[in-house]
């Protein structure tokens, strides 16, 4: 029995990814819901998220995994992800992320983010940060500031090092 | 896996509490859970009512240090007295059928580590400020330093941070000492940016136990208005940015309690029958139930694993919600009581929960109590003949009961009938419900010298005139997107204020509500208020002005309430936020700047 459910995603490459073997176990990661059709929160939230990329510098997909999880898999398969991320610059370590809406949901339940009433244009705008190897969890709006995002994770990425 | 998708709620309803997901760690431990659907149970306690209600003892005094930071030079004289506390990682038991649990507690230095409760030591000062003996200045030095010490463990896993943050809520404080949630990138001028605790250094809090407008009032030549406010029931907790909650669930919270000082030559002499100098034997002052019968009760729900270890879900972004019930750390303990009176000073230092306690024998039957205090210290008068305080979190609610009229051998019960299954709010009143504290009538009625006089602190209101030269501020509070906003802007950045009120300028803040289905206590640092309204109306007399001050105010679904206060001799960033920890680390919170 595993922590979080191990649902099978697909990441913008198109490559099969379980949720926790594959892609949080060990890891430092902030986890983001959207959709590439979003034009409500997501473009703003989006282009912050760039900026913690930045952020993050040479820690990005080292340290911390930038994990963006879309909740209308039905539109965003992965060419439409890839064309996503490529159009907003995302570097090595930043995956989005698309599966069966069953298991999007289910791992929206788990993480405490999924209170939409089943309305995707109210989706969660929270960012869910952690460090699975030390079982540490807390969430940030993903609008907070970027530099304060990209402090908070790092500080969890240090506890791996030390 | 699949699980049905039931809220915790549900399950209660049709009284089917499952497991949840528990991973299962060396020897059956558990390690961690972490899950939606979130359902568990904590081991049955079978034995009831076999421990005594701890009582942790106040912590002793230490030699001075030399490097305080310059900023409290002017508070710092030979009467301060210098304390020092680490936060360590220690094996407690909550009750003897829940084992052993390790918990973050805050632990005296000075003390025998052996004495060490699971709560903090119970601070116990007096009030200033006095009148320098030559020259009848004021004086401001005094008061108290605590040296903070963060020896948490290295490579702590599981939930809440080892770093830290200590604030003194409801203390009228240097911002630099009253524990802001997280280091300030750019500081205000003159104001030091490090203010987390990390693990293996220490942080210096100046505490000058005066009150409020010993500075901007003297220097204005107006009397102290609120004189008088100070001695009341505050605590101590972990404040820390995104991690205040399982701070404080794993233990990190201690009471401080302020009294009078009669014997003092105070600068502006309070009518001497209205101190609280916790002595009832002196009858210069009001004389209310003293110790060892004036006994601090906080309030604390857990939930904890087969093996004793603290359970919490890092998932629930409602709120925490336990099963079990600890009172000052202990869950179902005892108290022997004499026949006479006793002062309880309720604190919720819950999560998440909400409480509504009666006083009621075995079989249900209530009785009554005596209201005198909230936050800010006793009421204008008592409120008598209630049969139940509410207790939000955060709130501070002191009752007197009387156990003379009952027999040798009656055992009475603190009972807890608000029935709360989520984090969003209680799910409302039941006929019975959860007792929490047993207490057990021993011997003939005894000689009682307290009192509880029908006239308390009388303080008066806010005029017109006060209200009228307001600056007047709204705060909407709202959920969008699953994140908490504040007028419509996204709370939670603290890098900035959303505003800056004046030093002694006069502030009313409408608080506003607009999300539905959900509680909110808002928790306003640096000052009591005054509550003036609520929806529309005169409050309800344990929170109006002209009875009662207060720190955290409750705002259910949809509801406003304003509230007055006068930011007072101290500049700086502070903040205000829901007390509902988990919605206060969901970033409900926004940072208000003071300037001079």
């Amino acid at each position: 029995m595993t922590p979080f459910p191990n649902v099978l995603l697909r990441t913008q490459s198109g490559a099969a990814v379980r949720f926790y073997d594959d892609v949080l176990k060990g890891r430092v990661v902030t986890i983001n819901f959207f959709f590439t059709t979003c034009t409500t929160i997501c473009p703003r939230t989006t282009a912050n998220l760039v900026k913690v990329q930045d952020a993050l510098g040479a820690s990005l997909g080292r340290d911390v995994m930038m994990i963006s999880i879309t909740v209308d898999p039905n539109t965003d398969t992965p060419p439409v992800l890839e064309r996503y991320a490529r159009a907003h610059g995302a570097r090595p370590g930043w995956f989005f992320l698309t599966g069966s809406q069953k298991d999007i949901d289910q791992v929206r339940r788990h993480l405490g983010v999924n209170r939409d009433g089943g309305d995707k244009t109210q989706h969660t705008g929270m960012l869910s940060y952690g460090n699975e190897a030390t079982g540490q969890w807390a969430a940030t709006p993903a609008m907070a500031d970027p530099a304060q995002i990209a402090r908070s994770v790092l500080r969890l990425a240090r506890r791996n090092a030390s | 896996m699949h699980r049905p998708r039931f809220s915790r709620r549900d399950l209660i309803k049709m009284g089917l509490m499952g497991t949840g997901y528990i991973v299962l760690g060396p020897e059956g431990r558990v390690a961690r859970i972490e899950a939606d659907g979130f359902d568990f149970q904590s081991p049955a306690i079978r034995r009831p009512w076999i421990q005594d209600l701890p009582l942790p003892a106040a912590p002793l005094e230490g030699p001075p240090f030399a490097d305080c930071p310059p900023e409290y030079a002017r508070f710092i004289d030979a009467d301060t007295q210098f304390f020092q506390i680490e936060a360590v990682e220690r094996e407690v038991s909550f009750h003897p059928d829940l084992g052993t649990t390790a918990i973050w507690g805050y632990r005296d230095m000075n003390a025998d580590p052996a004495a060490a409760s699971v709560l903090g030591p119970t601070f116990k000062q007096r009030f200033g400020p006095y009148a320098d003996a030559l020259t009848g200045k004021p004086k401001c030095a005094g008061g108290l330093v605590v040296r903070h010490h963060n020896n948490l463990p290295a490579n702590h896993s599981g939930f809440g941070e080892t770093r830290l943050t200590v604030h003194f809520h409801g203390g009228h404080v240097q911002a630099q000492a009253d524990g802001f949630p997280e280091d300030l990138v750019s500081p205000p001028a003159g104001f030091p940016n490090k203010l987390v605790i990390e693990r293996g250094t220490h942080y210096d809090y100046c505490y000058p136990m005066l009150d409020p407008g010993f500075d901007t009032d003297v220097a204005a030549g107006v009397d102290h208005v609120d004189l008088g406010e100070t001695p009341s029931t505050l605590w101590y907790h972990d404040h820390l940015l995104d991690f205040t909650g399982p701070n404080a669930y794993r233990g990190l919270a201690g009471f401080f309690l302020a009294f009078d000082d009669p014997n003092a030559n105070l600068i502006l002499p309070h009518p001497k029958s209205a101190l609280d100098a916790g002595d009832e034997t002196d009858d210069r002052t009001l004389q209310l139930p003293s110790e060892p019968f004036d006994i601090p009760l906080v309030l604390q729900d857990k939930l904890f694993a087969r093996d004793g270890s603290l359970v919490f879900n890092s998932f629930d972004h409602d709120g925490f919600i336990g099963d079990r019930i600890a009172v000052n750390g202990a869950v179902q303990p005892k108290l022997r009581v004499q026949r006479r009176k006793y002062r309880f000073r309720f604190l919720n230092g819950s999560n998440a929960r909400i409480y509504q306690i009666f006083l009621a024998n075995g079989s249900g039957v209530k009785y009554p109590m005596t209201q005198i205090a909230t936050e800010a210290g006793l009421m204008a008068e008592p409120i008598r003949n209630i049969s139940s305080v509410l207790v939000y979190m955060a709130e501070r609610v002191e009752v007197v009961i009387d156990f003379t009229p009952f027999p040798h051998g009656t055992e009475l019960f603190f009972e807890n009938r608000l029935q709360q299954t989520e984090g969003r709010e209680p799910d409302g009143l039941t006929s019975r419900g959860p007792q929490i504290l047993k207490f057990i009538v021993e011997g003939d009625p005894v000689e009682d010298p307290s009192l509880v006089p029908d006239k308390l602190r009388p303080f008066d209101k806010i005029t017109d005139a006060e209200k009228a030269s307001a600056v007047r501020r709204t705060f909407e509070f709202e959920r969008s997107h699953g994140a908490w906003v504040i007028n419509g802007e996204l709370a939670g950045q603290l890098t900035r204020p959303v505003a800056r009120a004046r030093l002694d300028r006069p502030e009313i803040w409408r608080l506003i509500n607009k999300s539905g289905g959900w509680w909110h206590p808002i928790h306003i640092h640096s000052e009591f208020h005054r509550v003036l309204s609520r929806n529309g109306r005169l409050p309800p007399l344990d929170e109006r002005d002209g009875m009662a001050k207060k720190d955290t105010i409750l705002l259910r679904d949809n509801e406003s309430v304003e509230i007055y206060f006068k930011f007072r001799d101290h500049a700086g960033p502070w903040v205000f936020h829901c007390h509902n920890m988990e919605h206060e680390d969901m970033a409900m919170m926004a940072r208000f700047d003071v300037i001079p």
